[in-house]
C-alpha cells in the first residue's frame, strides 16, 4: 500500500472507464454524453501508459498519441453536429431527436 | 519500396488536399473537381501494389488488393452518382470529395493493417470522415440527426476497442498481429481473462461497424437520415473492409488453446440474429431507404455465415464473392433511389414509387435487376453470391444455418418484389418529373449489366477469387 | 503513504489558515449593505447586461481551430527529439507531416475565411 503501482494505475483507469461509461448511458444531454465517452477515451490512455512502463517498451505511448489527436478530431467534428442540430431544433437533449423514427 | 506500397492511399490523399484547395479558390469548377477525383481514383485502382510477401505492419496480399478494388470501386460509384447532389445543398462540394477520397484511404489503410495501432488510426479516419459525410446536408435536419445518432454510437464504441487493444497490448505486450498470436499460444504469464475480454471487446465494435444484429440500432437511423449518394458508399465499402478484417483478426484470436467452440457460438448467434431481425423488420418499413438499411443488417448475416466455420484456409473466398455482389448491387441501388426521388429533405416513401416505371424506364429496370439481384434470384450476382454462401456452409456442415439463411431469403423476395410491384403495377402519376443526374443513371445502368453479365458467366470472377482468396 | 504527509499536512495548513482569515474578517468587518454597494463592481463601473449569454458561434469556431492546430504540435515533440539520431526517412516523413498537416491545414482555413471573425456575421459580433 505505501507504493503507487501499476495496479492503482490500472483500477482507477477502470473506474473512470466505467463512470464514463454510465455517464453515457444515462445522461440526456448531448454534450454530457460527449464529454463522458471523452472521459472513456482518456482513461483508456491512462492504462496504456500504465501497461507501456510495465511492459517496457514504447507501443502504448505511441498509441496514446495517436488516441489524442483521434479525440480531437472526434471533439470539433461532434461539436459541429451539436451546433448543427441546435440551429434546427433548439435543443441538443437526444430524447427529443426523434424525426428519425416511426 | 514503402513508398510503392502505399501508392493508392498517397494519391488519393494527395488529389483530397488538390480538391480542398482549389475549391477554396472558385466555387464554379464543381465539374473539375469530380474529374480530378474520379481520375484520382482511377489512377489508385492502377497502382494498386502487387501482392508480395508481407511486410512489417502492412498486409500486401491478393485478398487485401481484392476488398481494395473493391473500395476504390464504390468510391468511384460515388463520386459519379453525387456530381449533382453536391449542386442541389448548400454545403460545399470540395469538402464532400476530399472527406470521400480521405474515407477511402483510411478504408484501404485498415484492409492492409496486421497492427492494432494501424489498425485503429485507420479505423478512426474513416470513421470521422464517414459521421462528416452523412451529416453533409447540413439543411435537412433528419441528416444532421442520423449524423448524430452514428457519431455518439461510433464514438462510444471505438472507446470500447480502444479498451480492448489496450488489453491485448498489456498483456501481451505486442500490437503486431504476428507476435500476438505467437504470445497467445505460448500462453505465458499472462491473465486469460483479460484477453477473452479484450477479443469480445474487438469483436463487437467490429459487429457494430458492420451493422450486425445486436448493434445495428444506428444502421436504419443513419441510412434513412444521411447524404443518399453517400449511404451508397457507407452501405458498402467499410463493411466489407470490416469482414476483411474480421477474416485476418480470427486467427489471432485462434491461437488461444481451447476457444474455438467459444468464438464459433458468438459468430453463429450474430450470424442468425442479423438474418432474422433484418429481414423480419425489413418488412414494415415504409421508407425505402430504412428498408434497404434493413436488408443491408440481413445480408451482413449472410456474409457471416461463411465465417462461423472458423476453417481458417477456406472461409475468405464465399465471402469475398459475396462483397463483390454486395458491393456493386447495394452501391447502385442507392444511386438509383437519390436519381428517382432527388429531394433528400423528404422521407423516400415506397409509395411514391408508384408509376414510376413508365416515367423512368431505364432507371426503374435497372432498379428491377438490381432488387432482383438483392432478393438472391438467378440469373443475377446477388444469386451467385448467395449460392457460394450456402455451398459453403453446406459443404461444412452447418446444415441449420443455410435452411435459415433460404427460408429468410425467401421471406426477404417479399419486401423486394413490393417495390418492383410499386414500380410497374400501379398507374399512377404525380410530382417527381425533373431530370436527374445523367451520370447517376449511367453508373447504376453499367452496375445492373455487371450484375446479369456476372450473373449469367460467374466464372469470369469466381475462379479467380476460388484460387487467390484465402 | 508515509511519504505524502508533508503534503497532506501542507494542503490541510492551506484550507486552515484561508479559513481563519476568512472567519476574522467576517467577525470583525462592519457590515452595511446597501443597494450600491451589493453590485458586482464596487468601484462603480455600471453592469452591461447579463454575464452568462450566448457567445457569437465564431469564437467558437476559432477555438476548434486552435484544438486541432494544438495537437497536431503534440506529434512534433517526439519527433524532434527522436530526429537527430536517425535516419533521412524520419526526418522526410517528419517534415511532410508538418507541410500536409500544419501548412495545408493552416492555407485551408485561411482561404476558407476561418480567421476572419466578422466575415458573415458581423451583426452578431459587437
Amino acid at each position: 500500500m505505501s507504493v503507487v503501482g501499476f495496479s492503482h494505475y490500472f483500477f482507477l483507469g477502470l473506474i473512470l472507464f466505467s463512470i464514463g461509461a454510465l455517464g453515457a448511458l444515462t445522461r440526456r444531454n448531448g454534450i454530457t454524453i460527449f464529454l463522458s465517452i471523452e472521459l472513456m477515451l482518456n482513461s483508456v490512455n491512462l492504462i496504456l501508459v500504465s501497461y507501456a512502463s510495465t511492459n517496457g517498451n514504447l507501443a502504448g505511448q505511441i498509441l496514446v498519441f495517436f488516441m489524442f489527436a483521434i479525440a480531437a478530431a472526434e471533439a470539433a467534428v461532434g461539436l459541429a453536429f451539436f451546433i448543427a442540430i441546435y440551429k434546427h431544433r433548439r435543443t441538443i437533449n437526444i430524447d427529443r431527436l426523434t424525426f428519425l423514427r416511426w | 519500396m514503402t513508398v510503392s506500397i502505399l501508392a493508392p492511399e498517397i494519391i488519393l490523399s494527395l488529389a483530397g488536399i488538390v480538391v480542398l484547395l482549389l475549391s477554396t479558390i472558385s466555387s464554379k469548377i464543381k465539374n473539375l473537381l469530380f474529374f480530378i477525383s474520379t481520375t484520382a481514383a482511377g489512377a489508385a485502382l492502377y497502382f494498386l501494389p502487387f501482392p508480395t510477401r508481407t511486410a512489417g505492419h502492412l498486409e500486401i496480399s491478393h485478398t487485401t488488393k481484392f476488398f481494395s478494388i473493391l473500395t476504390i470501386i464504390a468510391l468511384i460509384i460515388t463520386l459519379l452518382g453525387s456530381i449533382e447532389y453536391t449542386s442541389k445543398i448548400n454545403s460545399p462540394p470540395g469538402e464532400y470529395i476530399a472527406i470521400l477520397l480521405w474515407a477511402t484511404v483510411g478504408i484501404l489503410l485498415f484492409l492492409k493493417a496486421r497492427d492494432f495501432i494501424l489498425l485503429f488510426v485507420a479505423l478512426e479516419l474513416f470513421s470521422i470522415c464517414l459521421y462528416i459525410l452523412v451529416g453533409y446536408n447540413t439543411d435537412s435536419p433528419l441528416s444532421i440527426e442520423g449524423a448524430l445518432k452514428y457519431f455518439l454510437m461510433g464514438a462510444f464504441a471505438s472507446a470500447f476497442l480502444s479498451l480492448g487493444i489496450a488489453f491485448i497490448y498489456g498483456e501481451t505486450s505486442f500490437t503486431r498481429f504476428q507476435q500476438i498470436s505467437h504470445a497467445l499460444a505460448r500462453n505465458g504469464n499472462m491473465n486469460a481473462e483479460l484477453i477473452y475480454i479484450a477479443t469480445v471487446l474487438i469483436l463487437s465494435v467490429l459487429f457494430f461497424k458492420l451493422a450486425a444484429a445486436p448493434f445495428h440500432s444506428w444502421s436504419p437511423d443513419t441510412y434513412q437520415g444521411g447524404v443518399t449518394p453517400f449511404i451508397a458508399f457507407l452501405s458498402t465499402a467499410p463493411k466489407a473492409a470490416v469482414l476483411l478484417v474480421l477474416i485476418k483478426f480470427l486467427p489471432v484470436i485462434l491461437s488461444l488453446p481451447n476457444v474455438t467452440e467459444y468464438y464459433r457460438r458468438i459468430i453463429e448467434l450474430v450470424a442468425i440474429l442479423s438474418i432474422v431481425i433484418g429481414n423480419v423488420l425489413a418488412f414494415q418499413q415504409l421508407d425505402i431507404k430504412r428498408m434497404l438499411a434493413y436488408s443491408g443488417i440481413a445480408h451482413v448475416g449472410y456474409m457471416l455465415i461463411p465465417l462461423v466455420t472458423l476453417d481458417l484456409k477456406s472461409y475468405a473466398a464465399p465471402v469475398a464473392v459475396y462483397s463483390l455482389a454486395y458491393i456493386i448491387m447495394n452501391s447502385a441501388a442507392f444511386i438509383l433511389v437519390d436519381y428517382i426521388f432527388q429531394n433528400d429533405n423528404k422521407p423516400h416513401l415506397i409509395e411514391e414509387l408508384a408509376g414510376i416505371g413508365y416515367k423512368y424506364p431505364l432507371a426503374a429496370f435497372s432498379l428491377t435487376v438490381l432488387l432482383i439481384s438483392l432478393t438472391g434470384l438467378p440469373p443475377t450476382l446477388g444469386f451467385i453470391g448467395k449460392y457460394f454462401v450456402f455451398l459453403y456452409a453446406l459443404a461444412n456442415g452447418l446444415l441449420h444455418l443455410a435452411i435459415i439463411g433460404i427460408v429468410f431469403s425467401l421471406v426477404g423476395a417479399g419486401y423486394y418484389l413490393r417495390v418492383i410491384y410499386f414500380l410497374y403495377m400501379k398507374q399512377d402519376d404525380h410530382q417527381l418529373s425533373q431530370k436527374g443526374n445523367p451520370f447517376s443513371l449511367l453508373v447504376s445502368s453499367i452496375c445492373a449489366l455487371f450484375v446479369i453479365v456476372l450473373g449469367i458467366y460467374p466464372s469470369l470472377v469466381t475462379d479467380w477469387i476460388v484460387m487467390n482468396i484465402r | 503513504m508515509v511519504e505524502y504527509l508533508p503534503i497532506i499536512i501542507g494542503v490541510g495548513l492551506a484550507f486552515i489558515v484561508a479559513g481563519i482569515i476568512m472567519l476574522i474578517s467576517w467577525l470583525m468587518g462592519p457590515k452595511r449593505p446597501y443597494r450600491t454597494k451589493l453590485t458586482p463592481y464596487e468601484s462603480g463601473m455600471p453592469i452591461l447586461d447579463a454575464s452568462r449569454k450566448r457567445i457569437p458561434v465564431a469564437f467558437f469556431l476559432i477555438a476548434l481551430d486552435f484544438v486541432v492546430f494544438d495537437v497536431e504540435s503534440a506529434f512534433l515533440f517526439p519527433w524532434a527529439l527522436t530526429v537527430r539520431n536517425s535516419g533521412t526517412t524520419e526526418f522526410i516523413s517528419g517534415i511532410t507531416f508538418i507541410v500536409v498537416a500544419v501548412v495545408v491545414g493552416y492555407l485551408y482555413v485561411y482561404l476558407k475565411g476561418g480567421f476572419d471573425i466578422y466575415k458573415g456575421n458581423s451583426e452578431n459580433v459587437k
